[in-house]
C-alpha cells in the first residue's frame, strides 16, 4: 500500500495515532533522563557495567525480539511460508551455545567492543579494520531490515510515503543515540520488552477468545484459510530444499553469537555470574513468546486476516504487506485501542533495536576504527564520544539510503541475511580465537576476510538481490540462504592458513592464549570487571 | 574451567543439538504437510518446539548452576 492507494488508520482512528505518539514520547523522555545520569565513557558505551541479569536478560529479548518477530514471522507465515518455524525454533539453540561458550568469556575479557577480546590474542591494525567491517557489514543487514519494518508501519498508520518515515526512523534513533548511550538504549529495550511481552499476551487472548478458547478450531479454520488461498502446494519457502532449510538453521543459530548488538550487551553487566543469568532469562522470554507469535497469532492472523476482503487491495495484497498482517489482526480483534497499542509497540520496538544496533556499528567505527586504528588508542574520554556520535550520524545515513532501496522486501528475510553473515564473519573468529590455542593471526583475518566475503557476495548473486532486485533472469547462486556454504569455509580457511603459517605452534602466543582462557572462564571469581586496554 | 566443566559443557551442548536437529525435523515434516493436515499436526509442531525449549533451558539451567556453585566455592 501507498499512502496515496490507500486509508491510513492514523486518519480514521486518532486513539491509534495518539496511543503511538505517547509511547514514542515516553522512550524519548527515557533517553532524556539516561543522558542526565551519564558521567563517563563507560556510563555512555556500556551503561557504566551496572545492569543486572534480570534487566540484561529483558534487553537482550528486546534485542532479539525486533520486527522481524513480531511483524516478519507472523508475516512469513500469513504468506503461507513453513520457514517461519525455522525462525523460531534455531535461536533456542543459538541461546544455548552463547551461554555455553560465548557470554561468560566475552564478559571476562571485554570493555566496550567485541574487536577488543580479539585484539588480546591478535594485536594490530589489521585485526582492527576487519573486526569493525564485520561489525558494520552485520549492522547494515539488521538496520535495513528494521527500517523497511518501521517504514511500512508508519505509511499504514499515518500514510507516510516510504522515503520520508525512514527518515523520521532515522532521526528518532539518532537523538536516543547520541543523548542517552548505552543507558538509554538498554532502558528502552528493557520497556519495550515488557509492553511486546503484554501485546503479544493480549493478542493471544484475543485471539483464542474469539474462537472460545478452542486452539484446535483455530488451526482448523487457519488450514481452510490456507488451503483457499494458497491450495496443497506443500513446502514453502527454505523447506522447498534441505539445504536452504538446514543452511537457514545454521544461520538463525550461530549468527545469534556472532551478533554485534546483543553480544555488547554482555559488556553492561558487573560480572560472568550476571552475564550468564542474562542469557537464562533472555530465553525464557524469547521462548515464550515465539510460541504464542507462532501457535497463537500466526494461525489466527491466517484464519481471521485472510477472510477479510477489504484489508486487501486490488492485486489481492495485503494492506502494507504480508509484514503487517499482526498490525491488521490487533486491528480485528481489538479496535483502535489495541491496534493503537500494537502499532506503537512495533514502532517503539523497530526504534529500540536500531538504536541498539546504531550503538554496535558506531563504537565499531569510533573505537575500532578511528581510536584504535586512526589515532592508535590516544585520544581522551571526550574524543571518544565524539568519535562515536559522528559514527552514528555516519551509519544513519547508510541505513536511510539503504531503507528506500529495500522498501517492501520481506523483513524476516533480510534479518536472516544478517545473521548469515554474523555466523560466517563475526562467528568464525570469535569461537576459534576464545577457544584454539593453533589459530594464528594470518589464520583469523584470513578466515573471518573470506566468511565476510563469501557470505556477503553469495548474498548478491543469490535469488532475493540477483534476481528480485537486479532483475536478472537466474540467480548465479541458486540458494537464498548461504550460511552452509559460507560459514565452513570460513572454519576450514582459518584451519588451513593457521597450520600453513611459520607462527603456527610460537609458545609465547601459546601462553598468552592460557593466560587469557585462565581469565576468560573466571566464573566471575577473578574478573568482576572487565582487563583494561 | 575444570576439564569436568568442559565435558559437561560439551555434553550439554550436544543433548541441545541433538534435540533441536530432532524436534526441527519435526517440525518440518507438519510445515511440509500443511496445511492438508495442520489441525492434528500442528500438536506434533508444539510439542516438538516444547521439547527443544524445554532441553535448552534445563541444560542451561544445569550449567549455569554449576559454574555459580565453582565460583563459590572459589570465593
Amino acid at each position: 500500500m501507498t499512502a496515496h492507494a490507500a486509508e491510513h488508520i492514523g486518519g480514521r482512528s486518532p486513539i491509534a495515532l495518539t496511543m503511538f505518539v505517547v509511547i514514542v514520547l515516553i522512550t524519548i523522555a527515557i533517553s532524556v533522563w539516561a543522558a542526565r545520569r551519564m558521567r563517563s565513557a563507560r556510563d555512555f558505551y556500556t551503561a557504566g557495567g551496572r545492569i543486572t541479569g534480570w534487566q540484561n536478560g529483558l534487553a537482550i529479548s528486546g534485542d532479539f525480539m525486533s520486527a522481524s518477530t513480531f511483524l516478519g514471522v507472523i508475516g512469513l507465515a500469513f504468506a503461507g511460508n513453513g520457514e517461519a518455524a525455522i525462525y523460531i525454533a534455531s535461536p533456542i539453540l543459538g541461546l544455548a551455545f552463547l551461554l555455553f561458550y560465548i557470554a561468560e568469556p566475552l564478559r571476562n575479557l571485554g570493555r566496550y567492543t567485541v574487536a577488543q577480546v580479539i585484539s588480546l590474542r591478535f594485536a594490530g591494525r589489521a585485526v582492527r579494520i576487519f573486526c569493525a567491517l564485520s561489525v558494520l557489514a552485520v549492522t547494515i543487514f539488521y538496520l535495513i531490515a528494521q527500517m523497511v519494518g518501521a517504514a511500512a508501519l508508519l505509511q499504514i498508520l499515518v500514510g507516510l510515503p516510504n522515503s520520508v518515515a525512514v527518515i523520521l526512523v532515522a532521526a528518532l534513533m539518532m537523538l536516543y543515540v547520541l543523548l542517552g548511550g548505552m543507558l538509554a538504549t538498554t532502558w528502552v529495550q528493557i520497556i519495550k520488552a515488557v509492553l511486546l511481552v503484554i501485546c503479544v499476551l493480549l493478542l493471544s487472548y484475543a485471539s483464542l477468545a474469539r474462537v472460545g478458547f478452542d486452539a484446535p478450531l483455530l488451526y482448523k479454520l487457519a488450514a481452510t484459510q490456507l488451503l483457499l488461498t494458497h491450495g496443497t502446494s506443500g513446502a514453502t519457502g527454505a523447506l522447498g530444499s534441505p539445504f536452504s532449510a538446514l543452511s537457514l538453521g545454521v544461520a538463525m543459530s550461530f549468527g545469534m553469537a556472532g551478533l554485534p548488538h546483543l553480544l555488547i550487551r554482555f559488556f553492561t553487566v558487573p560480572n560472568a555470574t550476571e552475564a550468564r543469568r542474562s542469557v537464562l532469562y533472555a530465553t525464557l522470554i524469547i521462548a515464550g513468546v515465539f510460541l504464542l507469535v507462532v501457535f497463537v497469532l500466526a494461525y489466527a492472523s491466517i484464519a481471521f486476516v485472510q477472510s477479510q476482503p477489504q484489508l486487501f487491495d486490488a492485486k489481492g495484497q495485503l494492506q502494507g504487506g504480508a509484514n503487517m498482517a499482526v498490525i491488521h489482526l490487533s486491528g480485528l480483534l481489538g479496535g483502535d485501542w489495541l491496534l493503537g497499542l500494537v502499532a506503537a509497540v512495533t514502532f517503539a520496538t523497530i526504534l529500540a533495536v536500531v538504536a541498539g544496533l546504531t550503538m554496535a556499528g558506531a563504537g565499531a567505527l569510533a573505537n575500532d576504527l578511528y581510536v584504535q586504528v586512526w589515532r592508535k588508542g590516544e585520544t581522551s574520554d571526550l574524543q571518544q564520544v565524539r568519535a562515536f556520535r559522528a559514527g552514528a550520524i555516519m551509519v544513519t545515513i547508510v541505513a536511510v539510503v539503504f531503507g528506500i532501496l529495500f522498501e517492501g522486501q520481506s523483513i524476516a528475510y533480510m534479518v536472516s541475511l544478517a545473521f548469515t553473515v554474523a555466523a560466517s564473519a563475526n562467528f568464525p573468529v570469535l569461537i576459534l580465537a576464545l577457544y584454539w590455542k593453533g589459530l594464528t593471526r594470518r589464520g583469523m583475518l584470513a578466515g573471518g576476510t573470506v566468511g565476510l566475503l563469501s557470505s556477503v557476495v553469495l548474498i548478491v548473486i543469490g535469488p532475493a538481490i540477483w534476481v528480485n532486485m537486479l532483475h536478472h533472469a537466474r540467480p548465479i547462486f541458486p540458494y537464498a540462504y548461504p550460511a552452509l556454504a559460507s560459514m565452513p569455509m570460513a572454519f576450514l580457511v582459518a584451519w588451513i592458513v593457521s597450520r600453513s603459517d611459520p607462527a603456527h605452534g610460537n609458545r609465547e602466543d601459546g601462553l598468552l592464549f592460557d593466560r587469557l582462557s585462565e581469565r576468560a572462564q573466571s566464573h566471575g571469581t577473578l574478573a568482576t570487571g572487565a582487563v583494561s586496554h | 574451567m575444570n576439564p569436568a566443566d568442559r565435558k559437561l559443557r560439551r555434553l550439554l551442548f550436544f543433548t541441545c543439538l541433538a534435540v533441536y536437529l530432532a524436534g526441527m525435523a519435526v517440525i518440518i515434516e507438519v510445515e511440509i504437510s500443511r496445511p492438508l493436515r495442520a489441525i492434528t499436526d500442528a500438536k506434533y509442531a508444539l510439542g516438538a518446539y516444547c521439547l527443544i525449549v524445554g532441553t535448552c533451558l534445563a541444560t542451561m539451567f544445569i550449567f549455569s548452576h554449576r559454574l555459580d556453585s565453582s565460583a563459590k566455592r572459589r570465593a
